[in-house]
């Protein structure tokens, strides 16, 4: 299994120059994947946020009952939230549930910290930062523990400088203009989805940290403004309190160009854009191919079905998961590993490059 | 008139105006998130104070300025009309002011402001304030009794209904609770035919004198007794005055009432000895339905509801006749409809109408460049309502165009945005010759720029170090509510951070920076239309 057949039916949106479409604030970045109108199954799948009613029988079981006429496909990694005194909840899969069915997960964990109380169904979903979802997929099919995702959390605390200790909900509802300057909403503002969004490829000091391939258009349409809240905020965040200073790429790539003769300053501008601009969109290629080389092994997922098979997806590098049928994707969820250094697959590339360069100048054998 | 600025004074009456530019943008008696309402209110007025112990003038030139708030004019009217003559005068000689009767001319254009941009309840409010501050000098008194009887007779009629209970307070004030009573003694017997010489006088001196030209003694008359609960007159002129003769049955019974506000007529309903309190409003189900039918009935609907109506009624099948569309005074209503129902010629027409009339009388550029942002977050914000940013965006653009001349470029629509691509589009030679040299350029757009977030900022600075400075006006559609009027700003590099309502402060206050005599002169002329 590869990037290729993962991302099989999609393309990244190109702008009227045939370059990527990527947005950037800070030193994050996205870059948006779109397919044809048939891969966009809008009416297949019902809303993830709303749709499903999640009650629990004991600490780190959720059951997910999906009372509507359409199937859900829960986005990657959904934390189940109460409004009342109970022990939250998160799933460090995505999940796939069937119309009018419901379906029990053994592999749930504890958000919560020590707070008792079980699951009633009327529950908010929250998506869980981008930054510890590498900790939760390695505890895909790992049951017998409530316990489990305490350290995620507790890294959730460290890495964005807020004490949540093991209560994620400390996570949500702190209050980030205050302690650090960040206002969330203004961050999701930035980023716009273009029309026919299917998916995103999120990069962050120019290597690609996560890619999201979702079931349709409408799906992302729904599941946008929580992702980029929730999951992504979590790294803008840290990048913001890092202190990265903004890009200044223009600026670099003008002072790097000679004037020609005739050309006006707004010309030489403009061609300073245009490079600009190509060279973002060739960085994020780049990575795109190198991401291509790698080959995943997949662990079936415990509740994977007949229809909707579920695989946790790992390579060197990355871990994921997978929901299909057969050979069609509906969603893909890849995160990099944390202490995974993309540098070395570009020494393989680079040597591999140079190898074959080196054998096609040979000559051929003869006596 | 003579501007008698002296050099040495420039500066400070620099800094007194350019504070109060920003205070007047941003006055308001809410209380915000930081900020009691007493807090708001003593802030605006110690900012007034100020400006006025610097120069009297000061703080009304500000509020005869279409951008300053409702409070903010309030305030500046009230605190003129309570020194009364006396005040420094350091920028028209105070013989122009009083004797030439200027600073009359600036608080009839302050006035007109106020009613023109924040309404009759913020001007009937200010009455209901100039009494609990016991202001009550001639001067008060003439502009008071003007606002409500210099005008045409259907507005007076609606007014008087509408908003009783302050006009009968602004009057009272006006006449001193002895002279009221006097006053509807001497009105009351004038019904019956009752005169005298006396009389007469008093009512002359008291009302009469104040009338407009369209408006008669007799409807004069009529006003004062309805808003002084006389009505026992008001069978004397049915059929003259539909919406009082309205108001009249109504007291008794709401039925096809359709010409009475609805906040009268539920005022009326309200009261248990009412006829029809006890079938239509003495529980909550029964306030909703009659509310209900109220609204569908009602012909006092304004023109802007209706016109945003047709959307939800379309979905419904119901057909409705947008034929009070010269009647809409919302171009963001009428943008919005358009950009939901399809555009009409009609709808369109109205909507350049209006960006003639919202368009900037004293604009100081003759040529500007404008960006439009076109991405989508235009279309849908987690702080404005749908297509808010949008139809601000287009409005304000039209504006522009009214205003100086201008030429256009926009962001590419659906991907992401981009200002930067379409900066340098407008500035740009092209084959057919130079572009025009723009005394400056005006960016609208939200301010979330992502193609990269600072790319902006480079590409201005860029531009004025390597081609010329130029001001930069970055216009947001985004109303932030903590200030009012603070909008996110799009970059370090632009000038001036506005929002469409402030804007017209916004670039008095930088133009104020590069030369306050001609913005004092511009002001002037301005108001005297010279």
């Amino acid at each position: 299994m590869n990037l290729a057949n993962l991302l099989r039916g999609t393309e990244i949106v190109r702008d009227s120059d045939g370059l990527y479409v990527v947005q950037t604030i800070h030193n994050m970045a996205i870059a948006f994947l779109t397919c044809d109108d048939q891969y966009s199954l809008d009416d297949r799948f019902e809303n993830p946020v709303t749709a499903l009613h999640v009650t629990n029988r004991n600490y780190g079981h959720v059951n997910l009952n999906n009372k509507t006429d359409k199937d859900v496909i829960v986005a990657p990694q959904a934390a189940f939230m109460t409004k009342y005194a109970a022990q939250n909840h998160a799933l460090p899969k995505s999940a796939a549930v069937p119309a009018h069915s419901n379906v029990d997960y053994h592999d749930a964990g504890c958000v919560e910290g020590a707070q008792g109380g079980r699951l009633r169904g009327d529950t908010d979903l929250r998506f869980v930062p981008l930054s510890i979802r590498e900790m939760l997929l390695q505890e895909v099919n790992k049951t017998g523990s409530y316990s489990h995702l305490y350290s995620s959390v507790k890294a959730l605390g460290n890495r964005t400088g807020v004490g949540t200790g093991t209560y994620i909900d400390k996570y949500y509802s702190h209050d980030f203009t205050r302690t650090a300057g960040i206002d969330l909403n203004e961050f999701i503002a930035h980023f716009e989805r273009p029309d026919k969004t299917i998916g995103v490829i999120v990069l962050v000091d120019d290597e690609i940290i996560a890619i999201d391939k979702f079931p349709s258009f409408r799906y992302t349409a729904q599941v946008w403004d929580l992702l980029i809240r929730d999951c992504y905020g979590s790294v803008a965040i840290e990048a913001m309190q890092s202190g990265a200073p903004k890009p200044t790429y223009f600026t670099k790539t003008l002072e790097s160009l000679t004037p020609v003769d005739g050309e006006t300053p707004v010309q030489l501008m403009r061609r300073a854009l245009v490079e600009t601009r190509r060279s973002i969109s060739n960085r994020v290629y780049d990575r795109l191919v190198e991401l291509t080389t790698l080959e995943f092994t997949d662990e079936r997922d415990v509740n994977s079905t007949d229809v909707y098979q579920s695989d946790v997806i790992k390579s060197e590098g990355y871990i994921g998961q997978v929901i299909r049928s057969g050979d069609y994707v509906h969603l893909v969820s890849l995160i990099k590993k944390d202490k995974f250094d993309p540098t070395s697959i570009r020494k393989v590339i680079a040597a591999r490059h140079e190898y074959e360069e080196l054998a096609v100048s040979q000559r051929a054998f003869s006596v | 008139m003579e501007i008698i600025l002296s050099n040495r004074d420039e500066r400070l009456v620099k800094d007194a105006v350019k504070a109060n530019i920003g205070v007047s943008a941003v006055a308001s008696r809410s209380a915000t998130h930081y900020h009691s309402r007493e807090e708001q209110e003593l802030a605006v007025r110690e900012a007034i104070e100020k400006a006025r112990s610097v120069s009297r003038e000061i703080p009304l030139l500000i509020a005869s300025m279409a951008g300053a708030r409702g409070r903010y004019i309030q305030e500046a009217i009230m605190g003129e009309l309570g020194i009364g003559r006396g005040g420094r005068n350091r920028i028209v000689s105070p013989t122009d002011w009083d004797d030439n009767h200027f600073g009359d001319t600036v608080i009839r254009a302050c006035f007109k402001n106020l009613d023109d941009n924040a309404g009759t309840p913020y001007v009937l409010r200010m009455f209901g304030e100039l009494a609990e501050r016991r202001v009550n000098n001639a001067r008060t008194r003439r502009y008071i009794m003007s606002y409500i009887f210099d005008r045409d007779p259907a507005s007076l009629e609606f007014m008087a209904v509408k908003y009783r209970s302050k006009l009968r307070d602004a009057l009272t004030h006006v006449w001193g609770t002895r002279m009221t009573g006097a006053m509807i003694e001497i009105i009351s017997k004038a019904q019956d035919g009752i005169t005298d010489e006396k009389s007469t006088g008093i009512e002359q001196s008291l009302l009469g004198k104040y009338l407009g030209d369209s408006i008669s003694l007799v409807f004069a008359e009529l006003i004062v007794l309805l808003v002084f609960g006389n009505y026992d007159f008001l069978e004397k002129y049915e059929g003259g005055f539909p919406v009082i003769n309205q108001f009249f049955r109504a007291m008794d019974n709401i039925d096809g009432c359709d010409l009475v506000p609805e906040e009268v007529l539920t005022g009326l309903l309200s009261d248990p000895d009412h006829s029809q309190h006890n079938e239509y409003w003495s529980t909550p189900e029964k306030q909703a339905a009659t509310l209900e039918r109220i609204r569908n009935k009602s012909k006092v609907e304004t023109a802007n509801q209706a016109v945003r109506k047709t959307k939800q009624e379309r979905e419904r099948g119901i057909t409705r006749e947008t034929s009070r569309v010269s009647e809409v005074t919302d171009p963001i209503a009428l943008l919005k409809t358009i950009y939901e129902n399809g555009r009409t010629n009609e709808l369109y027409d109205r909507v350049g109408e209006l960006a003639v009339k919202a368009s900037y009388k004293d604009f100081p550029y003759k040529r500007i460049g404008v960006i439009k942002d076109r991405s989508n977050s235009m279309r849908g914000h987690w702080q404005e309502s749908k297509n808010t940013p949008r139809a601000v965006v287009d409005f304000m653009g039209l504006v522009l165009a009214q205003s100086a001349e201008a030429d256009f470029s926009f962001t590419s629509q659906g991907g992401a945005t981009d200002l930067a691509t379409a900066f340098l589009n407008l500035v740009d030679t092209d084959e057919d010759g130079p572009p025009g040299e723009y005394e400056a350029i005006f960016v609208l757009s939200d301010g979330y720029e992502n193609t990269y977030e600072g790319l902006f900022g480079e590409i201005v600075d860029t531009y004025r170090k390597r081609v010329r400075d130029i001001p930069i006006y970055h216009v947001s559609p985004i109303g932030v509510s903590e200030a009012n009027a603070r909008a996110r700003s799009l970059s370090g590099a632009v000038s001036i951070t506005a929002t469409h309502k402030t804007l017209p402060m916004q670039v008095a206050s930088h133009l104020l920076e590069a030369d306050v005599r001609k913005w004092i002169e511009n002001r002037v002329l301005a108001l005297t239309g010279g």
